[in-house]
């Protein structure tokens, strides 16, 4: 146990980071709703974490810092482009009578577009999350600690429990994140198909 | 007061609407007709500034709506349109407190307002509150959607084809409660509609738009009797002296002297003449005096007075 818990607590707390910034940044690309943001976040898309967290090495150095940077940028694009799905699915006719109604820009997307969007936007966030824990195992590669330490040392002297003890948090995890997101995401799509409060 | 001077507007590379002026008097209905793309939804847009006229001014109550904020604007006009209006994630009561709730009004004041709303356009507050839009009938969404419009009690009300979604069946009971809602609330209305009949029979004046001109502008009688041209002749259709009857009412026409057979204190001029003609008569009693065949002609010449 007592070899568990730092390094646990270390990925909680780069994972529960770079989950927060990014769905800042990618809320916040997302709202521009720019075409060149939007075709970067396809691209990025298509990189895997390792080749991330490869490039940030000579970019960023090693340690906390570099490993939180890399898988920040990696998830802000499943964020945004959730974030730019979500609410291009809102029926513009609606936009238009919030808009109509007196709504503020900021009012419509709180009360009408993001409520509307909900659904494919916590998809976006499932994703982001699961792949921000399953990515951090790999933050040890440029010394950004988690589990992925224990996997690492497991590796090095093939030491299986070892190997497991790191491995099993992380599936863990990312099945905890699956299934609570997924709930909330089917709540949510099912409160927009079914009667409002009944 | 609603005012619409010299309004010039471009919709991609086709003039929707050219140099049209029109006004919409404090407290009056003034219905806008015309064919499909005459420009009538165009020109409702323009008062909320939806969209912005390339050359042209329009007045809302006499100040020019391009020198005041959009916001503030729009929560002095109440806005109604067709089908999809209603937010499907929020229940009945909550759209309709939505402009409420960006007023920051109290919840108390809000719970109240919502069932007052449900009660003045004909819903059953306890049944409707909680309901989401899509639990209702196409009657029952555009009752809410009125009472949406009306929330934080603006002025003016705009309409674009409110009653199209609805059967035709339950459309005029539907339009004469809502319009006459408004009427005694002394709105001041601007409706788009399709159905001539449905403008003839609500509207205090009618606008006849036509390609983005205004081609005839007036009370209804005023158009039934004397159609500028033969598009508007055409477009009232060919029965517009009995449609220009039936908004009149035979209590009007009612002279001193005898008759037979009787018709109904509300009957129009135009049930009237109908009943003359199905028992081949002259003339017809109605309460203490008769209506005359004679007084229905000057009705249809334009000559009668009330
Ligand atoms: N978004 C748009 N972009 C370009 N042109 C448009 C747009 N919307 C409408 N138009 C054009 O502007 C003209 C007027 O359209 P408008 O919608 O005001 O007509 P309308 O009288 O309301 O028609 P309808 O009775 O079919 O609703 C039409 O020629 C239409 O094709
Ligand atoms: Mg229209």
């Amino acid at each position: 146990m007592n070899a568990l818990l730092p390094p646990l607590l270390e990925h909680l707390r780069l994972s529960g980071a770079a989950f927060a910034l990014s769905v800042a940044l990618g809320v916040a690309l997302g709202l521009t709703g720019s075409r060149i943001v939007t075709q970067l976040a396809n691209l990025a898309r298509t990189l895997p974490s390792l080749a991330v967290l490869a490039l940030a090495l000579p970019l960023l150095g090693t340690g906390f810092l570099p490993s939180l940077l890399a898988l920040t940028l990696y998830a802000t694009a499943p964020v945004l482009l959730a974030v730019v799905a979500g609410l291009g699915l809102v029926d513009p006719s609606l936009r238009e009578i919030a808009s109509g109604l007196g709504m503020t820009r900021w009012q419509r997307l709180r009360r009408i577009e993001f409520p509307l969007g909900s659904p494919v936007i916590v998809a976006g966030l499932r994703v982001a999350a699961i792949e921000i824990v399953a990515g951090a195992t790999l933050a040890t590669f440029i010394g950004g600690g988690g589990l992925g330490d224990l996997i690492a040392r497991g590796l090095a002297v093939r030491d299986t429990q070892q190997i497991l003890l790191g491995a099993v948090p992380v599936v863990v995890l990312a099945l905890l994140l699956e299934a609570g997101l997924g709930q909330l995401e089917r709540k949510l799509a099912g409160k927009l198909s079914d009667e409002v409060g009944a | 007061m609603i005012e619409f001077r010299n309004i010039t507007l471009q919709r991609g590379t086709h003039r929707a609407l050219d140099s049209v002026s029109l006004t919409v008097a404090a407290g009056t209905i003034c219905a806008l007709v015309g064919p499909s793309g005459a420009g009538k939804t165009s020109l409702l847009r323009l008062v909320n500034r939806l969209l912005i006229p390339d050359s042209g001014t329009v007045f809302v109550d006499g100040v020019d709506i391009a020198t005041i904020d959009e916001v503030q604007l729009r929560r002095r006009l109440g806005w109604v349109v067709q089908e999809v209006g209603l937010f499907p994630h929020l229940s009945v009561a909550r759209n309709i407190a939505m402009v409420p709730e960006l007023l920051h009004w109290p919840q108390a004041k809000i719970d109240a307002r919502v069932d007052e709303l449900l009660q003045l356009v004909g819903l059953d507050p306890a049944q409707m509150r909680d309901r989401a839009p899509r639990n209702l009938s196409g009657g029952e969404r555009q009752r809410v959607g009125v009472a949406r419009a009306l929330a934080a009690d603006p002025p003016h009300v705009l309409m674009d084809e409110p009653f199209g979604a609805v059967d035709p069946l339950r459309r005029s009971e539907l339009q004469r409660d809502l319009i006459g809602l408004l009427r005694r609330l002394q709105k001041t209305v601007l409706l788009v509609t399709h159905d001539i009949d449905e403008a003839l029979q609500v509207a205090d004046r009618l606008a006849l738009l036509r390609d983005g001109s205004l081609v005839q502008a007036g009370p209804p009688a005023s158009l039934l009797l004397a159609p500028s041209d033969s598009f508007v002749a055409a477009f009232l259709g060919s029965d517009r002296i009995l449609k220009l009857l039936a908004l009149h009412p035979a209590q009007h026409l009612v002279e001193p002297g005898r008759a037979v057979h009787p018709i109904a204190t509300d009957a129009t001029a135009r049930d009237a003449l109908e009943t003359m003609l199905s028992l081949n008569v002259d003339e017809v009693a109605l309460g203490s005096g008769r209506v005359t065949l004679a007084a229905i002609r000057a009705v249809a010449a334009g000559q009668a007075g009330g």
